[in-house]
């Protein structure tokens, strides 16, 4: 993955819901609900791949998640997610927040 | 301001193609560079002309707080389409949410990809330069 954090974190338990017109909001709703768990289950470091709502396999690597996903479902949205006690923040535009006015947010904390 | 090639990754070309699915041509655009986000972003233009599909989230802060964002997986080229032979740019696997503000670009260049270049910024003669 490309991406870069800022460092701030928020604990699993505060990931922000999913938009309630997102019509693929159902991947992250799974993972909200089910991060716990699998947290619990020593899994935190692990790749967890969703389908339509379902957890599809856990991967080693984020990487091998992502691909398995393009490789059985082309075409459909899947969500390959690392499994995170503490869920680190990318630092978007400054101007995107405006367009995102009204969706449900919460407080980073670290 | 740039001018940008958005395609998709190359694994995303074998896989359709292996379904025996037509992939799309690439997109030529304008993009603009941002300091000011450590992800590049895609208009809604993009995603819809070359068929992306979600394939994870980020957490993203802003001033306002905390919001999920969608990541789409492609092929981003910076290059000069007026120059023929021009160097290309390339980040040939890139993760990069969308936007849907009205911007006069389909690209925003974060600092995922300035921080892999030299970015020379000439205030007097109202250009830049990008080093790689």
């Amino acid at each position: 993955m490309n991406l870069r954090y800022t460092g701030k974190t928020i604990p699993y338990t505060e990931l922000p819901p999913a938009d309630p017109d997102d019509p693929d909001g159902a991947d992250w709703e799974t993972y909200r609900r089910e991060v716990g768990r699998l947290l619990a289950e020593g899994h935190e470091g692990k790749a967890v791949l969703i389908h339509g709502g379902e957890i599809v396999a856990l991967f080693p690597t984020w990487e091998e998640a992502a691909r398995h996903g393009s490789r059985h479902f082309p075409l459909e949205p899947t969500l390959a997610q690392v499994i995170r006690s503490q869920e680190p923040l990318i630092r978007g535009p400054i101007w995107l927040h405006a367009w995102h006015a009204g969706r449900s947010q919460s407080k980073p904390t670290g | 301001m740039v001018d940008v090639l958005v395609w998709l990754t190359r694994g995303a070309a074998d896989d359709l193609a292996a379904q025996g699915l037509p992939h799309p041509a690439p997109i030529r655009c304008r993009g603009v560079l941002d300091t000011g986000t450590d992800i590049s972003l895609i208009s809604p233009r993009i995603r819809t002309g070359l068929g992306l599909v979600r394939v994870a989230h980020a957490t993203s802060t802003t001033a306002s707080g905390i919001l999920r964002a969608d990541l789409y997986r492609v092929s981003v080229s910076i290059t000069d389409f007026n120059t023929p032979g021009a160097p290309l740019l390339s980040m040939p696997d890139l993760l990069v949410m969308e936007f849907a503000a009205a911007l006069p670009v389909d690209v925003v260049i974060g600092l995922d990809v300035l921080l892999t270049v030299r970015l020379l910024l000439d205030g007097w003669g109202r250009c830049f330069t990008l080093d790689f």
